[in-house]
């Protein structure tokens, strides 16, 4: 019954103090804002209490929330947006700039093949390492557009700028990360021949 | 298509859709122009990694005890949102905090409010501190009975003190000096010798103060406030120069250790 309700109906019965809805809502929305901080902070402490902060400002001005104005979604995005900028002043940088991606994706895949698994991981932290030396800008799109998969217009409307910036940001991030996953393929050559060779 | 154009298309496209799905005139000119079909590859070489770390991180949520945390918040903000009440921030953060901040969140918080307290702490001392100097420059110096070397370097340096103080002294030339100096600035400072001085009429005082005038020599020009504060006479003796004979001398040394003037006795 909950479940087939929209985010906006379950924020005002939540409001109203339902407690189920709440549940439903959160469980639905916190996945992709956990992992969007995760992705912009590189680490899970973060992460987790970002994704509390954005729920606890839910409950305290979700009756802010005007939804002519835009989806519960990117509302919880661009909140979310604000409170990782906030961890990420407070944080130190090595505890930013760590080694996330061992932490925490190698439970999550049970790979098949284990040769296949270490080239997969490695690739996913090269890549995570590449994302999180980013500028916080451009950082910020590649996130929302190619890791949580959010159109040009949802993530203007999350990061508060206009579509063509949305657009040029991408394009200069996705350069800078080919040229950086090259300089790492070109210091580390081993790693994608490392398959291979396990395969044979 | 020409190049410019073939940027301006692909940058119109997400990465996923260049990758998937790229449009006809795209994939047409990527394949005839070397650095545009380079351009092209590296950008799906960089989609299959991001995919990679996608497909692995896809999984990630936050943990049980955010949901408990939240819980626990809603529970307590609920009736407050029943009876339309402005919900109290803090009581709520509270509510939801404790068991799910991590501990360094917490000791860094912590640290923070400490960096402020020291500060402050800082500031408090800085400004003491402050107060004090103010306060000690604004005192008035004391009236030293020496002479001190600083306007007369080349007469005090080497000079022993013979007559240190004339109000100290009681002898009659000694008085005349002091209270020549003393009634051309104030008659504050008088001789301690005042018998002697009860003798002595006020128009004998005033032709002692212009013959003792004449022998004076200003030196140091200074405005009417300074001149005009207490000062004393010292009689010094100077040591021989070229002469055989040590010369002896009367300074007037003003409250602040400057000498005024000085008169050659013999």
């Amino acid at each position: 019954m909950l479940i087939a309700l929209t985010d906006e109906q379950l924020l005002a019965q939540a409001l109203a103090g339902d407690e189920d809805a709440f549940t439903v809502l959160y469980r639905r929305r916190q996945g992709p804002i956990f992992r969007f901080a995760l992705h912009m902070s590189g680490s899970s402490q973060i992460a987790e209490e970002v994704t509390q902060e954005v729920f606890l400002f839910l409950l305290q001005r979700g009756q802010d929330f005007d939804a002519e104005r835009g989806a519960l979604g990117a509302f919880l995005f661009g909140v979310a947006r604000n409170y990782v900028r906030r961890a990420l002043e407070r944080s130190y940088p090595e505890h930013v700039l760590g080694t996330p991606v061992e932490e925490q994706a190698e439970s999550l895949m049970v790979e098949s093949d284990p040769s296949e698994g270490i080239a997969r991981r490695q690739t996913s932290t090269a890549v995570w390492k590449a994302v999180l030396s980013l500028p916080e800008h451009y950082r910020e799109v590649v996130v929302l557009c190619d890791l949580q998969e959010m159109s040009y217009a949802d993530a203007a409307e999350t990061a508060g700028c206009a579509i063509g910036t949305i657009r040029s940001r991408l394009h200069r991030a996705h350069d800078m990360l080919s040229k950086k996953l090259q300089h790492s393929a070109a210091v580390a050559p081993g790693i994608s021949s490392m398959a291979a060779r396990c395969v044979s | 298509m020409t190049c410019r154009e073939f940027k301006h298309s692909a940058a119109s496209l997400t990465l996923w859709e260049l990758v998937q799905a790229p449009d006809r005139e795209v994939q047409d000119h990527a394949d005839e122009c070397a650095a545009c079909g380079a351009w092209l590859g590296r950008q799906r070489a960089l989609a299959a990694s991001m995919q990679t770390l996608q497909t692995r991180t896809s999984g990630l949520e936050a943990g049980p005890s955010v949901e408990r945390a939240l819980l626990r918040a809603f529970r307590q903000v609920a009736p407050v949102h029943a009876a339309g009440v402005e919900e109290c921030t803090t009581s709520l953060r509270l509510a939801a905090m404790p068991n799910s901040t991590p501990l360094a969140l917490r000791l860094s918080r912590f640290f923070e409010i400490g960096a402020y307290v020291a500060v402050a702490a800082a500031i408090v001392v800085v400004v003491f501190l402050g107060v004090r100097i103010l306060q000690r420059r604004s005192a008035p110096a004391p009236v030293q009975s020496q002479a001190r070397p600083a306007a007369t370097k080349p007469v005090l340096q080497t000079a022993p003190v013979v007559a240190a103080n004339v109000s100290a002294k009681a002898s009659p030339a000694n008085t005349q000096v002091a209270r020549t100096a003393a009634a051309r600035r104030h008659e504050r400072v008088q001789p301690a010798g005042s018998g002697a001085r009860a003798n002595v009429g006020r128009a004998s005082t005033e032709d002692a103060a212009s013959d003792a005038d004449a022998g004076y020599v200003a030196l140091m020009f200074c405005d009417p406030l300074s001149c005009a504060a207490e000062s004393q006479v010292v009689r010094m003796e100077l040591p021989a120069g070229q002469s055989s004979q040590p010369q002896v001398a009367d300074v007037v040394v003003g409250y602040d250790g400057l000498v005024r003037a000085v008169r050659f006795v013999n």
